[in-house]
């Protein structure tokens, strides 16, 4: 049980900074999942916390202790790291009991609390094999019982489901998702996968070049990005960004966007917004240039001008390649940016928000 | 129809006449090897056995004389004092060669790669140099009245004690020569094996809650251990033959025969007493000494060795 707060960290390797001032409070309980593309600093972050990378500047607290220059064995934190470090000349059953080994409880103690924790993981049954006869999903296992079996202040998790294959993927998730609440623990988790942080997050902090772009709940994140680069980044296919001049006259219709500066204001709406209307009632004209099909869905790829619009519909609804439609999306859907800065403009646009 | 089955029946004739024409291609690669080894190695030993067994004899045959060889050489003094050398020199030389260079070599392998590069090479320099410069040097940095030691503990009115020539003292200047020489060279060994370990894995560690010794004793050596056992078994193997050169050439078996060892006494037998039987003998006895080292390696040291 803890809470973590990073106040003004940064990191630098050189000439590149790899975080730069991260001011972060993580509640107790809350699982807080850290993502961006790579090298945006998410990982540099998690390892700060760790302790296994020396902060350049700032500090790093775990309840009201600053813990910026302590050994990592004095934080109380567990990892479960990408490749699972599991230590390869020892059992699954030795590698889970190191840690409380390392503590110097009884050898009856340990194996009690090693039992338990891999009756709770399901991997009772592997607790004498080395980890490399375990499948990646075992070891995926095996990793985060390591971590549980410590009961520590805080779990820390380094893209732990990158190296299963998809479908284990999901399930692990979940799986993880509600061990972490049964555990109440409160956990920083780092991923590249924005379907993972939206789907496990309880808050979400998305970075870019090391700097934090936004931090929020997935649904806020979602509903209200903060800018451009967020917009992009979640949402799959991710939310349409052009410049508002290219819409024409559709601009100039909706009611919102009445004294918006066209040429200084990049619109956003997601692929599910769009939809299709007659030519002739339409504000919006494209041309259909390719079709998805992703299930019951499909992409449709359009052309407006030079800038090109997804739209994603069922498949009923689709039309034809190089068919000229016309384009629709309620008004209280779309997100306005500035063009230069790529920042969300007038917090109140959104009106269902 | 007809025509099918003759093609089928001269296709098969001829495949059975491929197959029996022996291929010859891997014979003709590995001949040199084969012809090599034999000629400097089998033969040799061969020829090693028989010297061992007979008495040569320049105005006639050579006479058959049983195991007297071998028994006249385990009778000798000499060979009991370089026998009792050999062991002194390999177990002592273990600890130098063998486990100072582990910890040395986690130390480079926890540096930056600039100042690991620095300390490997400063390391490695003495491996580069001829066994028989180093020799001369050490004896010169030793010498009691103008060596180098001398020079610096000479204006604080000491006296460098002529550690070359006392029997209590010169077989550890040579173990310690040789350990110097060595090192570095053992030092890249573990920095090769250090190099298939994942950092990952001390990291874990360090968060389970280990401290640097944890590390080292839980982690570090026991993924080392083929590294260590090979470094080891060559190290044993090496000394034996290797210290033949600063023997030689700093102290000539002396003072006493405290020096001597096996390899050096064999030497001498064959190349100073011309006793080509107790040399032979001598060998042979060698030869079985470091075969039941390797055996030793292969029925014990193998167990105690994570292979990952």
């Amino acid at each position: 049980m803890a809470t973590i707060h990073f106040s003004q960290v940064c990191k630098t390797f050189g000439e590149v900074t790899a975080v730069d001032r991260l001011d972060l409070t993580i509640a107790d309980g809350e699982f807080t999942v850290f993502v961006g593309p790579s090298g945006c600093g998410k990982t540099t972050s998690l390892r700060m916390l760790a302790g296994l990378d020396e902060v350049t500047s700032g500090r790093i607290f775990i309840d009201e202790r600053d813990v910026t220059h302590e050994q990592p064995k004095a934080r109380d934190m567990a990892m479960v790291f990408q490749n699972y470090a599991l230590y390869p000349h020892m059992t699954v059953a030795e590698n889970i009991g190191f840690a409380l080994k390392l503590r110097r409880l009884g050898r009856a103690e340990v194996a009690e609390q090693v039992s338990r924790a891999a009756e709770m993981l399901d991997i009772a049954h592997l607790l004498q094999r080395r980890p490399k006869e375990l499948s990646g999903g075992q070891r995926q296992r095996v990793a985060v019982c390591r971590a549980i079996v410590r009961n520590p202040k805080v779990f820390l998790f380094d893209e732990p489901l990158s190296n299963l294959d998809p479908q284990l993927r999901t399930s692990a998730r979940g799986e993880i998702r509600a061990l972490q609440r049964r555990l109440g623990v409160t956990s920083v988790y780092v991923t590249h996968d924005q379907i993972e942080a939206m789907t496990m997050a309880d808050r979400i902090v998305i970075m870019r070049d090391g700097k934090v772009q936004q931090i929020g709940t997935p649904v806020e994140i979602f509903e209200r990005p903060a800018n451009t680069f967020v917009a992009g980044f979640i949402g799959n296919p991710p939310m349409n960004i052009l410049p508002l001049a290219a819409l024409g006259k559709a601009a100039g219709l909706s009611p919102q966007l009445a004294g918006v500066d066209q040429s200084e204001t990049m619109i956003g709406i997601r692929p599910e917004h769009v939809s299709f209307v007659s030519v002739s009632s339409a504000a919006t004209i494209a041309r259909v240039v390719q079709i998805e099909m992703i299930g019951t869905e499909c992409l449709v790829h359009a052309e407006i001008g030079a800038e090109r619009i997804i739209a994603r519909v069922v498949r009923p609804l689709a039309p034809r390649i190089d068919e000229t439609v016309g384009l629709a999306w309620p008004d209280d859907e779309i997100h306005l940016f500035d063009a230069s800065s790529g920042r969300r403009m007038g917090q109140n646009l959104r009106l269902s928000a | 129809m007809t025509q099918t089955l003759e093609l089928v029946a001269t296709t098969r004739i001829e495949r059975t006449a491929a197959r029996r024409k022996i291929d010859l291609r891997p014979a003709v690669f590995l001949a040199p090897f084969v012809v090599l080894v034999a000629l400097f190695t089998y033969w040799p030993l061969i020829q090693l056995v028989y010297l061992s067994l007979f008495k040569l004899n320049r105005s006639g045959p050579d006479r058959f004389i049983g195991a007297d060889n071998f028994l006249g050489v385990l009778d000798n003094a000499q060979f009991h004092d370089a026998a009792y050398n050999s062991l002194i020199y390999i177990f002592l030389s273990i600890p130098f060669k063998v486990f100072l260079p582990i910890p040395l070599a986690v130390f480079i392998w926890t540096m930056g790669a600039k100042l690991g590069n620095f300390y490997k090479a400063a390391l490695f320099l003495p491996t580069l140099l001829s066994f028989v410069v180093v020799s001369i040097v050490w004896i010169w940095m030793l010498n009691p009245v103008m060596g180098l030691f001398q020079s610096v503990i000479g204006p604080l009115g000491l006296q460098m004690p002529s550690l070359l020539s006392d029997v209590a003292s010169a077989i550890y200047v040579i173990i310690g020569v040789g350990a110097w020489k060595l090192i570095g060279f053992n030092i890249l060994l573990y920095l090769a094996g250090l190099s298939a370990i994942s950092r990952d894995y001390v990291e874990a560690m360090r968060l389970d809650g280990a401290g640097d010794w944890v590390v080292l004793r839980r982690l570090i050596v026991p993924l080392l251990s083929p590294t260590i056992l090979f470094v080891a078994i060559s190290t044993v193997v090496f000394t034996i033959q290797q210290v033949f050169t600063p023997i030689d050439v700093m102290t000539q078996g002396g003072p006493l025969n405290s020096t001597t060892n096996l390899f050096y006494l064999v030497y001498q037998y064959m190349f100073e007493s011309f006793n080509v039987g107790y040399s032979a003998a001598g060998a042979l006895l060698i030869f079985l000494l470091l075969g039941l080292i390797i055996a030793a390696k292969m029925i014990w040291f193998e167990k105690l060795v994570h292979y990952s």
